[in-house]
């Protein structure tokens, strides 16, 4: 069966959906740009076609996949149930890296070192990238992790990450909705970081020394 | 520590994003003096911080409007 076409620079990002993940959905969104890759989530695709099939597709049009398994907890609101969609989209890419390991590679993101073996020992072997919880953490991991000759530094990374969370305000009015997670405020999210980064590189290519 | 992937692949044209994140050429002028304003904002706030870290007696007049 012929496979769909992959985007080179593409990065699906396995990631929680909730307020509390804000800063760092962010600080991806706006890392990934910098380094010249671009950033993927499940809720892209429109359509009826049932959620899974959306997320395996999604994956499978993606050379890179980032696996943040950091709030995989039990959730606050009763009953307490563990966050279970991280660990099956991981477990989904990783079936997909098994078959096809030239189409993909996938990373996991965790905020503290030995969270990992704890919560899935399976994954035995595996080196994840620690954030730390905080902004930096995931900016200097995701230059760590794609590493480019000519990426940015984490200090102007973290500049670009500032201007883009004081233009979230904005974000929700031209979306119209006041959810980050919404496709719509995803894309502004993406144009923000996207013209933010090209500024910078036609910045460099005018003073190479900038 | 994991293994970095070396990105050889060369960065997708800023034209391709545009077009794949439908940015018509309008809003793209203004994106993009949006984001000349804002770097040069974020440069004069760390400079602005720079210099109160390395002299804190002479906090510049506007430094509580930097912070």
């Amino acid at each position: 069966m012929p496979q769909p076409p992959i985007d080179l620079n593409a990065v699906f990002l396995n990631i929680p959906y909730d307020e509390e993940f804000r800063s760092l959905y962010i600080a991806y969104i706006v890392g990934l740009y910098q380094l010249d890759l671009v950033p993927h989530l499940a809720s892209e695709i429109p359509g009826g076609e049932r959620r899974l099939n959306r997320i395996l597709d999604r994956i499978k049009s993606c050379r890179y996949s980032i696996h943040d398994l950091s709030r995989v907890e039990m959730s606050a609101a009763p009953p307490a149930t563990p966050r279970f969609n991280m660990p099956l989209e991981l477990g989904m890419t990783i079936t997909w890296a098994k078959l096809y390991p030239k189409r993909h590679t996938w990373f996991i993101w965790e905020s503290t070192p030995r969270r990992l073996q704890k919560s899935m020992s399976d994954l035995d072997g595996t080196d994840p990238y620690i954030h730390s919880g905080t902004v930096e953490g995931v900016l200097s991991e995701l230059r760590n992790a794609f590493w480019r000759e000519d990426a940015p530094p984490v200090r102007r990374m973290l500049q670009a990450y500032r201007i883009v969370e004081n233009s979230v305000e904005d974000a929700f009015s031209r979306a119209g909705t006041r959810n980050l997670y919404a496709t719509s405020v995803f894309k502004e999210l993406c144009r923000y970081s996207v013209v933010l980064a090209e500024w910078d590189r036609r910045l460099k290519q005018k003073r190479p020394s900038a | 520590m994991p293994k970095p992937i070396r990105i050889s692949t060369p960065p997708p044209t800023f034209e391709k994003m545009a077009r794949s994140l439908r940015i018509p050429k309008t809003r793209q002028k203004e994106l993009f003096a949006w984001a000349e304003e804002a770097w040069r904002r974020v440069d004069a706030e760390d400079q602005t911080r720079a210099k109160i870290k390395a002299d804190p007696q002479e906090m510049p007049k506007n430094a509580s409007a930097a912070d």
